[in-house]
């Protein structure tokens, strides 16, 4: 377990999370033209960023 | 005798519909039950006991007012229906994962399977296709990477 201070974050191209509730997503102006939606997870939240695998044996 | 035509009046009660007999009023003026409001699950004791209690047939004083109510009875199901297909929806964004229990060695063979098939996928993707741990899958993944069988990245 890593980064559990307040004011830690993660960014990551997918990320896993679990909690208790999750909120509905809220859609959010990052720019002019680029908009993202938020969702708040409370109680025993927990992000993963996650890993992609690529099959290279036989 | 002239044609039987429908009219409506909501002097009294909730609506009441009756045949009109040749500009007469017909003799049994029964005012229909209003139907209930909301949504299909609060409806749902007043269809339980119109078809299974049998007792809600005898209120019509004939077949046509059976058939009326029936016709408005209709459009109120077709209108909670869309109601239902929301609830439903939501309901089906839910979806319940199950984790079995799996040793190591079985779950490496699943994994490696999985990604033999698939060829590039997500950790998280292959958790919840196997039903197998995502912390287990992760340590599967790192071992396959050691082994040389596999490439992660992000």
């Amino acid at each position: 377990m890593k980064g559990s201070e307040v004011g830690d974050s993660n960014h990551g191209h997918r990320i896993i999370t679990e909690a208790r509730k999750v909120s509905d997503p809220v859609v959010i102006v990052k720019s002019g033209r680029h908009k993202a939606q938020r969702i708040v997870l409370t109680e025993n939240a927990l992000a993963i960023i996650d890993r992609k695998g690529r099959w290279c044996g036989q | 005798m002239g044609g039987k035509s429908l009219t409506s009046s909501s002097g009294s009660g909730a609506g009441v519909t009756r045949w009109v007999d040749g500009g007469a009023l017909d003799a049994v003026q029964a005012p229909l039950t209003p139907r209930p409001r909301g949504t299909i699950y609060e409806a749902l004791p007043f269809y339980l006991q119109m078809f299974l209690g049998g007792t809600r047939l005898s209120a019509y004083p004939n077949s046509s007012h059976f058939i009326i109510d029936g016709e408005r009875s209709r459009c109120f199901c077709i209108v909670n229906s869309i109601y239902m297909r929301e609830d439903m929806a939501l309901l089906a964004a839910i979806k319940v994962i199950e984790y079995r229990d799996a040793d190591y060695e079985t779950a490496k063979k699943e994994v490696a399977g999985y990604f033999l098939m698939v060829g590039k996928a997500y950790a998280s993707d292959a958790s919840s296709d196997l039903e197998l741990d995502y912390e287990l899958v992760c340590k599967i993944m790192d071992d396959l990477e050691l082994d040389g069988q596999m490439e992660i990245s992000l």
